[in-house]
């Protein structure tokens, strides 16, 4: 016989990330008396941002490692159960949280849940994205910020955003060879205007600024990546510029070659999912990042009582809103427990959200343009492998919106089940079946969020609906 | 829009699609129209299984028409929906339900098809993999699984290629009457003249009906089903829980099956698991017990898959009457037929349905029975007006 252990845990407050915004979550609840566990996906809790790798890093990298470690040091020390390694695959309002650990399953009964399960990169499909090599800027990040490898030696850069330059001076910092970096937007102009109002950001801007500009005669703006070349391995890149009506201008492209590393992507993606299966309200802005999560903007509040969101789930800001959001929404969620607490002070999170916001209005990545870069035969949903041609024949014969897409090409029912492929589909299906790609809608999240043994499932959703009783499931 | 079509069907899953395209190859001017995208509704969430077995002793010969009409469709569209006859197994674990399965392969043989009960080793020769602690089966090697999203494509596409025309996110939200005679379908954009409209809409056909004056027996209920990561071949057919003496299915009802994309589907719904209701607008997650109930089942008839990851869980609310069985044929003013009442097997009925409701409209001779279904056996409900 084999069994599963189940564990299940009863607190006044579990927060579901372990970034800047749960982090940050996790601290404020905690002082407001509530006791607090907080599961993280990761082996060390930070999140992309405040990423703590094995070896502390020295140089540019060690200042925000360091900022972070005391952040979570604090959290520790204020008495917040921090679980690492924690998958989440299942969250129902009452409020109930089902994960698990390796083969151990893990249910969560708390009064309160905030909600700070962060973003993903979002990649746009285009011939050749999936040639080894091209990864995503994230993707690259957590290479060189975690391990410290160099996704290649000669590397071009491509997307849309200040996250490029973030991404740009880490790579360079790590020794490699930045050939290019293409950025969508027109010009440096608008990043400019923004930063210009926001004189608060300036000692940080110029932090970045220093280290790319070294890089800045192989900036390109207003080019996108149209194309990535190679065999069995990416080896070179076109890239083109944008048009005025946001159509490729082949004419004057520029064919670069010997390269063995091209990191594209297009911002982020709020990561929705436990939000979506709690019934949380969602709101669709391409610019926030595609879904994202409704929630009052002093205390996170969701449409679901009991439910706190805070962070890039609300809608891409980046760290500095997310700690800010993360606190309101903690101090709220204590509150709502049972706590005595103050109301959440708005005005640190207001004042991020105001940089944020104009930051999210220079840098607009061009989704009409996105969406004409697929040929016949590139590849939409790489878990099911279906191409662009399969998905405009199903538009054509009435599949009308995402779901008719998926079960009619089977695109986005793989193992991924939308997240990766569901924003390059949109865009696509906004060019080749002029839906507006807000609408056009996608994979609604569903149990599981992740994929889950089923004996694991059956020991946790086991202990969840028993009354208090036995630890140890038999299973089989 | 103001477009006259002679008839419009109202809801464009399987039976929907089947209703135009019988309707456009009798060389009607046909509109089909969704709420949403076509079959995404109960179709998309259906397992598609076409079986004879423990079935309806009622509508036997209406249901053998239908599997032929199927197998037909498969050589018309040349294998466009991925038609497997892959045979179903009705799977006993209480000595009370051999009988009851004898009683179901008795009559079916008598009818022609040749359903079987067999021992733990010729269970084992079908579905090596299931080796949980069953005492027999029956078999029935002729039941058949499709694809439903190709099927739903399939026949809509040639619907379209007969002439029909289909609307996708058309919801209809009221059927026009002038006098005692239908006009027309009022959707956001407009409203589609008519002399005649369908209502093939599952479990929204009461709701749209009901302003009307019409009272149809037609409930949602909630259908669950969960699917693991695509597997290697390991359930060859349809596995499902045999019918027992005390009505309905000895602890629950369940189907476990593989689709042809290697995930394994499965559902379990134990007795007691009846579920709150609620409405098809509004879709929720799965039930927990439901979870349970359905992850304990496929680990215990399926041993080998209780560590196979799950990918996927989705609800739907199927439309359900009072005797299972549905509601085809006219209601109403002139001019209003309904095909809708699934039960959940919709998939396998919805030639008959196509059948029973096109020959009535072209008043042809109808290749089936269609008694079994008539509106009528719900009188007084169904108010003639």
């Amino acid at each position: 016989m084999t069994t599963v252990s189940a564990e299940r845990i009863t607190c006044d407050v579990c927060v579901v990330g372990g970034g800047p915004a749960g982090l940050s979550a996790a601290l404020a609840a905690r002082r407001a008396g509530a006791s607090v566990e907080l599961l993280d996906l990761f082996e060390r809790p930070g999140g992309q941002y405040f990423m703590q790798p094995a070896h502390p890093p020295t140089g540019a990298a060690a200042r925000q490692v360091a900022e972070g470690r005391a952040l979570i040091e604090h959290v520790l020390a204020s008495g917040v159960l921090i679980r690492s390694g924690v998958e989440v695959f299942g969250a129902y309002d009452e409020p109930l949280i089902l994960a698990r650990r390796g083969d151990a399953a893990l249910v969560v009964k708390p009064r309160a849940v905030v909600l700070a399960t962060g973003a993903h990169d979002r990649p746009a499909p285009f011939p050749g994205w999936t040639l080894p090599g091209v990864m995503t800027p994230g993707a690259a990040q957590r290479l060189v910020k975690l391990h410290g490898t160099r996704p290649g030696s000669r590397v071009v850069l491509a997307g849309c955003g200040p996250f490029l330059l973030v991404v740009a001076a880490q790579l360079r910092a790590a020794g490699c060879d930045v050939v290019r970096v293409v950025e969508t937007s027109p010009s440096p102009l608008a990043l400019a205007a923004a930063l210009a109002r926001f004189p608060r950001h300036w000692p940080e801007a110029a932090r970045i600024m220093l280290a790319v500009v070294p890089l800045l005669p192989r900036f390109r703006f207003g080019r996108i990546v149209t194309r990535a070349a190679g065999e069995t391995h990416v080896t070179g890149a076109i890239i083109a510029r944008i048009g005025r009506d946001g159509r490729v201008l082949t004419e004057g492209a520029e064919e670069l070659d010997g390269i063995d590393a091209l990191l594209v992507g297009y911002g982020f993606r709020p990561s929705v999912e436990l939000a979506t299966m709690l019934g949380c309200a969602l709101a669709h802005d391409w610019d926030a990042g595609g879904a994202y999560v409704v929630a009052d903007r002093v205390s996170g509040a969701t449409s679901v009582p009991g439910i706190f969101a805070a962070g890039e789930i609300t809608g891409i800001a980046g760290a500095r809103p997310a700690l800010a959001a993360g606190e309101c929404a903690g101090i709220a969620a204590a509150g709502f427990a049972g706590k005595a607490t103050p109301s959440p002070d708005g005005g640190r999170l207001k004042q991020a959200m105001d940089f944020a916001l104009a930051l999210r209005r220079a840098f607009r990545p061009p989704y009409g343009t996105l969406g004409r870069l697929p040929q016949d035969d590139t590849l939409l949903c790489r878990c099911e492998e279906v191409r662009a041609s399969e998905v405009r024949a199903a538009l054509d014969e009435g599949a009308g919106d995402a779901h008719g897409v998926k079960m009619w090409t089977r695109a986005g029912m793989g193992p991924c089940q939308g997240r990766i492929c569901g924003f390059g589909i949109s865009v696509y299906a906004g060019c080749a079946g002029s839906a507006d790609p807000a609408v056009f809608g996608a994979n609604a999240a569903r149990l599981p969020a992740r994929p889950v043994p089923v004996d694991v499932l059956a020991a946790a959703v086991g202990m969840a609906t028993r009354e208090e009783g036995a630890q140890i499931i038999p299973t089989g | 829009m103001g477009v006259s079509a002679h008839i419009v069907v109202v809801g464009a899953g399987i039976v929907g699609a089947a209703t135009a395209l019988a309707l456009a190859e009798r060389g009607f001017a046909v509109t089909l129209l969704d709420r949403a995208a076509p079959g995404s509704a109960v179709s998309g969430a259906s397992l598609a299984c076409l079986g004879t077995h423990q079935n309806s002793e009622v509508e036997l010969p209406q249901l053998i028409w239908a599997t032929r009409r199927w197998a037909e469709w498969d050589q018309r569209f040349t294998g466009a929906f991925h038609y497997r006859r892959c045979g179903q197994i009705r799977f006993i674990d209480h000595a009370a339900d051999i009988s009851t399965a004898e009683h179901w392969i008795a009559l079916e043989r008598a009818a022609g098809l040749s359903a079987q009960l067999l021992n733990l080793d010729e269970v084992r020769r079908i579905e090596p993999a299931l080796t949980g602690p069953i005492l027999a089966a029956s078999w029935s090697p002729d039941d058949a699984l499709v694809n439903p999203f190709l099927s739903v494509r399939t026949l809509l596409r040639a619907a379209v290629e007969a002439g029909a025309r289909f609307l996708g996110h058309q919801p209809a939200q009221r059927i026009d009457c002038q006098g005692d005679r239908v006009t027309g379908v009022t959707t956001p954009d407009g409203r589609i003249d008519a002399n005649t409209v369908v209502v093939t809409g599952g479990p929204w056909t009461a709701g749209l009906l009901a302003p009307m004056g019409i009272e149809l027996p037609i409930v949602p209920r909630k259908a669950q089903c969960l699917a693991t990561v695509a597997q290697p071949p390991t359930i060859r057919g349809v596995v499902g829980a045999s019918k027992s003496e005390q009505g309905g299915v000895h602890g629950g009802y369940t189907q476990i099956q593989q689709s042809e994309a290697g995930q394994i589907l499965f559902n379990t719904v134990l007795a007691g698991g009846e579920s709150a209701p609620g409405s098809p607008d509004r879709v929720p997650q799965v039930d927990l017990p439901f979870v349970v109930d359905s992850a304990t089942t496929l680990m215990r008839l399926f041993p080998g898959l209780r560590h196979v990851d799950l990918l996927r869980s989705w609800v739907r609310y199927e439309a359900v009457t009072p005797d299972d069985r549905f509601i085809i044929g006219p209601v109403g003013p002139t001019g209003l037929y309904v095909g809708a009442g699934d039960n959940g097997t919709g998939f396998l009925r919805a030639p008959v349905i196509a059948e029973i409701i096109a020959s009535a409209i072209a008043g042809t001779r109808c290749a089936v029975d269609p008694s079994p279904y008539d509106p009528a056996r719900f009188a007084p409900k169904v108010a003639l007006q």
